[in-house]
């Protein structure tokens, strides 16, 4: 599984990607990658336009919000069933 | 070399020398430096008594409530390719108000509604209107500067958005687009269709107009006797808001709305500080002076000549300034001796373009569509200034 932050750098950005490695620190998964699209072609082939958004395997779940811990852990394991 | 660099501790140890130095060698005891440095925190001071606690603070709180309660989605479907024209526009034009957009959420918005969506025309108009039109902005110029001002600014703004956005839609049509409809399109959840969201904003805006009501006229004008009964309104306000929120809002909502206020105010306050420090201590407070003489620049911008209001549109257009900085950089000119008008033509050029900005645009629109764009608002403010300058 491959968790995606897509923004351009700004601290928005940059606590929802620290917050997604909490997410998975908290859930003990080992398999999982975190990648940043920063670019903004790419965000935009995705549908987002408002950043930050969170992707996992370029699914989009969550735009234009910096989701909690929490949050992120329940679209995880919603995700994984 | 490297690896010394790279301990935090020698980084800190570094500062210190660095601060050590400048106080062994800044000259305190020169009168114009110590006259400058009691200048700085005098204006600091005068924005901490009078500007942060009743107006700043509020309009924290509204920034953060509309950026975490309204839906964007909502916002962004009249922005679609589908959208009637006249409708883009005027969303466009309001919506930096609305989606509080901060620089970096702008630029992925604006290629949004350029590439996928209303095309040209609204994607310029939003993109001059998401820094020019926004809370924070708009109360800090009334709340310095007067209503006159302040309504000139926010108006100008508006109306610039859309000319401006117009103007782009007519020189350059825009044939290479993608619309993508679904991009746009409305947001599932109805759960926003309540009447709690507009109530809280509202009640928040009523305690930031009313608790920083301002005497105009005399004691028996309608603006005295609101002047005279100010707080009971505004606490009447803040019942409605502390009614609202035990009411109609969870206690995890709350705590949310919280931290996303905290988090703008973190952002915001420290760079406002700093911008108060280092104008108090250059230009001084209005009719005190700092370190500058600004006698000889003043008589540039000084009065409300065309030449004046040219070189303020200019210079705002070139100049970066943080958000809300631009409010003391001017209070600071002006009290050099700066017209009202360049006043309004830099604060209208200023915020939405600068140096940094017009090279980020043109990786999006080329430098004729760029350069087009900054000189229609350089010679937009210019025009607005001027016009002012004459009226008031």
């Amino acid at each position: 599984m491959t968790i995606q932050v897509l923004g351009s750098g700004c601290p928005s950005c940059q606590k929802l990607k620290a917050h997604a490695q909490e997410a998975i620190a908290t859930l003990g998964w080992n398999d999982v990658e975190i990648s940043k699209v920063a670019d903004m072609n790419t965000i935009m082939e995705m549908g987002v336009m408002l950043t930050p958004a969170l992707a996992v395997d370029d699914e989009v779940l969550s735009s234009g919000k910096i989701l909690s811990v929490q949050d992120i852990i329940s679209l995880l394991q919603e995700k994984q069933k | 070399m490297k690896r010394i660099f790279q301990d935090s501790a020698n980084i800190k140890l570094g500062f210190l020398a660095l601060l050590f130095l400048a106080a062994a060698l800044l000259p305190f005891d020169s009168p114009s430096f110590s006259r400058a440095l009691s200048e700085a925190f005098l204006l600091l001071s005068d924005y901490a008594r009078d500007h942060v606690l009743l107006c700043l603070i509020p309009a924290f709180f509204i920034a953060g409530a509309i950026s975490l309660f309204l839906n964007k989605g909502a916002i962004i479907q009249h922005l679609g390719p589908e959208s009637p024209k006249i409708k883009a526009y005027s969303v466009a034009s309001v919506s930096g108000a609305l989606l509080s957009v901060c620089s970096c959420t702008v630029l992925p918005l604006f290629k949004g509604i350029h590439k996928k969506g209303a095309g040209i025309g609204p994607a310029v108009s939003f993109l001059y209107a998401g820094p020019a039109v926004n809370v924070l902005a708009a109360t800090l110029t009334f709340e310095v500067f007067g209503w006159k001002l302040g309504t000139a600014r926010l108006g100008a703004s508006i109306l610039f958005a859309i000319v401006i956005g117009f103007i782009m839609n007519l020189l350059f049509s825009d044939d290479e687009r993608e619309t993508n409809a679904a991009m746009f399109a409305p947001p599932q959840s109805s759960q926003s269709s309540s009447y709690r969201v507009p109530l809280l904003i509202l009640s928040l805006l009523g305690i930031l107009i009313f608790a920083n009501w301002k005497s105009l006229g005399g004691a028996g004008s309608f603006g005295g006797k609101i002047f005279q009964v100010r707080f009971l309104i505004a606490t009447g306000f803040v019942l409605l808001l502390v009614l609202l929120l035990l009411f109609r809002f969870q206690k995890e909502e709350i705590s949310n709305w919280m931290a996303v206020t905290r988090d703008f105010s973190l952002q915001i306050l420290p760079l406002l500080m700093l911008g108060v420090l280092v104008v108090g201590f250059f230009f001084g407070r209005p009719n005190s002076e700092g370190l500058l003489p600004l006698e000889k620049l003043m008589s540039y911008l000084s009065g409300d000549t065309l030449l004046a209001n040219s070189v303020a549109a200019v210079s705002g257009a070139l100049m970066y300034f943080a958000t809300l900085t631009e409010v003391p950089i001017l209070q600071g000119l002006m009290g050099a001796g700066m017209g009202e008008g360049p006043a309004l033509a830099l604060m209208l050029a200023g915020p939405s373009l600068s140096l940094p900005s017009l090279f980020v645009i043109q990786s999006e629109l080329g430098w004729k569509k760029t350069s087009t764009y900054a000189l229609l608002v350089v010679g937009f403010s210019t025009l607005a200034g001027w016009i002012f300058g004459m009226l008031s």
